[in-house]
């Protein structure tokens, strides 16, 4: 499986890197711009992300237009429901406001910091990317 | 791992800190600046939120009470005045203390942040007085009556003992019928309720531990109400509550008081409907999930949701074609997002199985088929139903028809090729959409748009490295590793010297080799400057405490002082950068305390009422120069020479020039008296100042005119570790003097030396005698050399003072790459480190001050 994490907090980012290593390549990027350019790149470079996890207060691009514009972009490259690639907001917002709009800009789930890692094995076993002793679903 | 962490994070949070430090004193000249609250509040949110992903509740209750005024401020319901900034200052510093603490035994402090956050309580509060006076109680009036009045003085007490930390409460307990003795359990009751909150009012009065022993506490009714403050919330409370036995009924709700109640008379505590309470409350938490504050908003946005559902789902009809359906997919996916975050589980799997059938069907390419709408219809349906009665999650029938629904969706969708399995076929038939589409495009219809677009990133690829992790302009580097490389990168210079000393001695100096080593020579060199650039810091970090040591001196000693600082884009080595912190504060905080004069002593001497002290810094000449120059009264010369006798300092019978008196301050032992010395609380007068940076390799001069302003001037040699040395061989041993100690060489005729009782004791050079040194008698060699032939003497300088010291020759002068010795040659007291020359042998790096010194005690 392979993630990319967005987040600027040098602290947060290491911690979600660590849960998520094990399932797989760890990629990282600082700010939004630098997501979107990742993103891009991994899906022309055919090595497409399956799961994408994206904090909200960043410089340069938030987490919420991220979304978006991966979104978009996805649509323009015919990339539909269930094959787009699974978003989960890890934010320290947890305000009603932003959930809804993280979920109605069609991200996958919404995670409130400080993120457990049970909790975030629970959701990547809900979201199918690994089954449930924990092995990499091998989706793509 | 955790130590890892525990750097970064700490690392991080000293960055922060700092960044929020310099922003408060700015903000403090500029109170109305939005952009310095909002870097505020950004460095507090970014604070807390590392803290909480490492578990120090302390750090993150702090942050978020600092966000909640700086919120406040940002909505414009408070205004930032003195008394606020003193608040933040005052948590900032908390902040800082406490990080020490973490950084020293990795917890926190046993810290009372109640104190601060009682404090902030207060300072806003009495803001919101001001603001608030005469808005209405909002304390409604419910069906349940809980009937507890308070009085004023209660609720004075009650205000007193309030912080922002607790909540308070209303709880009503009903007795069980069949409670056996009422008295003990109740008694029993608000025993255990101790652990979790604090009872301010209850009927009946709160019974003593004792009152029970000796039978002084009876109760008879079935009804407990108590008004209470807790740490916890009313749902942790309930959690706590529903633990205590005979209970049979329980209810609670939170109270907000309003500031406008505290002045009343009394107040009468209802209990109105929104209260929680056991055993119902435990159901309605089943219904939709913990978030119960949430949830209304939820359901919400789910119905609206829906809304949009049976829109598209009427076009879809009306149109009779398949993209408009497949449209429905995203609401659907929504929904189930949002279901899924208040785990309303039965949503969920409806929401699921629309989508995945929605999907299926694109995937195919079925067409559109009214058939496919109404499965789609009816799942849209079940959500309504749910939405709008919560309590069909228990309905059997409900949920059994809801089952069959789905099951008979899933199996439309496995009905042809399942999705998620994978199968050779459909891996290859479904190919990328990246690769496919593009060429598609490409070839199809040229658009031109996606052409480009893989153009770019085409272009793009090709100028990126190939190591994903797309890094900032600045990236974070253990100091270790650069200590590492600038150590190694000191042994290729000298490997590197010695090669061409052999090389030079075997070859021609026009030879290739000759060239192309000193080709290497310059690159060499380049390397080891750009690698001391690396150790380079910006003087910005060791400037950010004397500010805030200025201003909180001058706060204290209620002086006025503004200081100015200038070029500290300065860089210099991150080791002397730590070491000048404390000097530096010194430095301020005496020209605050000693230099500036109050503001009426100011006026009256024609000064401005604010005292100006002006820092700067630059470099020159493979020097840092720091001045910290003060417009105050200057150095009282007199005082400190009648201080410095006093002290038994010096000798009261010498003259001394007025610029040495004022080097007297330098002596050990000559601190005056520090009224202030909570700030830095290490080291004690102006001699340890001096005595740190002259551990730096710098000095410190003084320049001041009584009445007008004193400044002091901290000289700091930018290189240390490469330094240039002159190699002199004394008695057939070859020395290292560092280059800037020697005035001058000679070789003195007959005439010039003054011999005294047989020895060469002096040496005359134009007017002036200067006495040698013997340096045998510092080595500890006497008697052990072979004659005096050192005709030649290098004339030494340390603090204008000069010295000879005859030696036999002198080899040469070259960079040399200066190593400490290790603690075995700590008798080597006059030697200040080693080097390996370039023949590979191994000179000693004469400690020229330290020379002076055992000179002076020798006699």
């Amino acid at each position: 499986m392979r993630t990319l994490i967005v987040e600027d907090d040098f602290v947060c980012r290491r911690l979600l890197q660590s849960m998520l290593k094990p399932y797989g390549e760890v990629d990282i990027a600082v700010n939004g711009v630098e997501a979107l350019e990742a993103f891009k790149l991994a899906l022309e470079e055919q090595k497409c992300y399956n799961l994408i996890c994206i904090d909200i207060l960043m410089p340069e691009m938030n987490g919420q237009e991220l979304l978006k514009n991966i979104r978009e972009y996805e649509e323009m490259m015919g990339i539909y429901g269930m094959d787009n690639v699974k978003i989960i907001m890890t934010t320290s917002i947890g305000d009603f406001g932003n959930i809804k709009s993280a979920f109605v800009e069609q991200c996958d789930a919404y995670m409130v910091k400080p993120i457990e890692r049970k909790k975030l094995d629970e959701k990547l076993v809900e979201l199918g990317l690994i089954t449930v002793d924990g092995n990499d679903a091998n989706v793509h | 791992m955790m130590d890892e962490y525990m750097e970064i994070y700490a690392a991080e949070a000293k960055e922060l800190l700092d960044e929020m430090n310099d922003s408060l004193l700015k903000l403090e000249k500029n109170m109305e600046d939005t952009d310095l609250i909002n870097s505020i509040f950004r460095d507090a949110h970014t604070i807390k939120g590392n803290s909480a992903a490492m578990g120090f509740k302390s750090m993150e209750k702090l942050t978020h009470g600092m966000e909640n005024i700086l919120q406040d401020i940002r909505d414009g319901k408070a205004e930032v005045d003195g008394k606020i900034m003193e608040l933040l200052f005052v948590c900032h510093d908390f902040l800082e203390s406490n990080l020490c603490t973490i950084m020293e035994t990795g917890n926190e402090e046993e810290m009372k942040i109640d104190e601060i956050l009682g404090k902030m309580h207060f300072i806003i509060g009495e803001k919101y007085e001001k603001q608030n006076s005469g808005a209405a109680c909002t304390i409604e009036k419910g069906i349940n009556s809980f009937g507890m009045i308070l009085n004023k003085q209660e609720l004075q007490s009650f205000k007193e003992n309030l912080n922002a930390d607790l909540g308070a409460y209303i709880i009503k307990i009903t007795l069980a019928d069949d409670c056996a003795f009422k008295s003990v359990r109740v008694w029993m009751w608000f025993r255990e309720m101790e652990n979790y909150l604090n009872v301010i009012k209850s009927e009946p009065d709160k019974p003593a531990s004792e009152d029970i022993a000796n039978s002084s506490f009876t109760f008879e009714g079935d009804i407990v109400k108590i008004f209470a403050v807790s740490r916890n919330d009313s749902h942790e409370l309930l959690e706590e509550l529903r633990k205590l036995l005979d209970t049979e009924k329980i209810e609670i709700e939170s109270i907000k008081f309003e500031v406008a109640d505290f002045v009343k008379d009394q107040i009468e505590l209802e209990l109105t409907e929104a209260a929680l309470s056991f055993p119902e409350t435990i159901e309605k938490n089943q219904t939709i999930g913990m978030e119960n504050e949430f949830s209304d908003d939820f359901i919400n946005e789910i119905s609206a949701q829906l809304s949009k559902l049976e829109g598209l789902i009427q076009t879809a009809r009306e149109k009779h074609e398949s993209n408009s359906f497949f449209k429905l997919s995203r609401p659907f996916h929504t929904i189930k997002g949002l279901a899924g975050f208040i785990n309303c589980s039965l949503i969920t799997s409806i929401a699921e199985a629309a989508e995945l059938l929605i999907e299926s069907y694109r995937k195919k390419n079925i067409k559109y088929d009214d058939i496919q709408v109404c499965l789609i219809t009816e799942s849209s349906g079940f959500i309504r139903k749910l939405c709008a009665d919560k309590n069909l999650t228990h309905n059997r029938n409900f949920i059994d028809s809801v089952e069959k629904r789905t099951d008979e969706m899933k199996r439309e969708v496995g009905s042809e090729i399942p999705i998620k399995e994978s199968q050779a076929e459909e891996i290859s038939a479904k190919p990328d959409p990246v690769q496919e589409d593009p060429k598609e495009k490409k070839g199809l219809n040229n658009e031109k748009d996606a052409v480009n677009s893989l153009h770019d990133q085409v272009e793009k690829k090709s100028n990126k490295s190939k190591d994903k992790t797309i890094g900032n302009a600045f990236m974070r580097i253990s100091t270790q590793k650069i200590d590492n490389l600038v150590d190694m990168l000191g042994e290729l210079l000298i490997m590197h010297s010695v090669m061409q000393q052999e090389a030079s001695k075997r070859f021609d100096s026009n030879d290739k080799l000759m060239n192309n080593l000193l080709r290497m020579t310059k690159i060499i060199k380049g390397i080891q400057n750009l690698s001391m650039s690396l150790r380079m810091v910006s003087l910005k970090q060791a400037f950010q405490n004397t500010m805030r040591v200025g201003r909180d001196t001058a706060a204290e000693l209620k002086k006025k002082a503004d200081i100015q600082i200038k070029g500290e884009e300065t860089e210099i080595d991150r080791n002397i950068a730590d070491r000048l912190v404390d000097p530096l504060m010194h430095l301020v905080r005496n020209a605050v305390a000693h230099g500036i004069e109050s503001e009426e002593e100011r006026i009256s001497n024609g000064k401005s009422a604010e005292g100006n002290i002006n820092i700067q810094a630059y470099s020159k000449k493979g020097y840092i120069y720091i001045e910290v120059e003060d417009d105050g009264k200057g150095l009282p010369i007199e005082k400190i020479h009648a201080k410095a006798i006093e002290k038994n300092l010096i000798d009261p019978n010498s003259n001394y020039s007025d610029e040495e008196i004022m080097k007297f301050i330098f002596l050990p032992g000559f601190s005056t008296q520090e009224t202030i010395d909570n700030i830095s609380g290490r080291g004690v007068g102006m001699n340890v100042v001096e005595t740190e940076i002259k551990k730096v390799g710098g000095k410190i001069e003084i320049s001041s005119k009584l009445g007008e302003g004193s400044k002091f001037i901290l000289k700091i040699p930018l290189n240390l570790a490469v330094m240039n040395g002159t190699i002199v061989d004394i008695h057939g041993g070859r020395y290292i003097i560092p280059t800037l100690y020697i005035k001058q060489f000679m070789k003195p005729d007959a005439s010039q030396w003054v011999t005294i009782k047989n020895r060469k004791s002096m040496v005359r050079v134009r007017d002036e005698l200067i006495p040698i040194i013997p340096i045998d008698k510092v080595f500890g060699t006497e008697g052990l050399t072979e004659g005096e032939d050192e005709d030649m003497v290098i004339i030494l300088e340390v603090e204008q003072k000069f010295r000879a010291i005859p030696v036999r020759s002198v080899v040469g002068r070259q960079e040399i790459v200066a190593k400490p010795l290790d603690k075995e040659f700590g008798s080597l007291d006059y030697a200040s480190g080693a080097s390996i020359l370039g023949d590979g042998k191994i000179s000693l790096i004469l400690d020229v001050e330290a020379i002076f010194k055992i000179n002076n005690n020798l006699s």
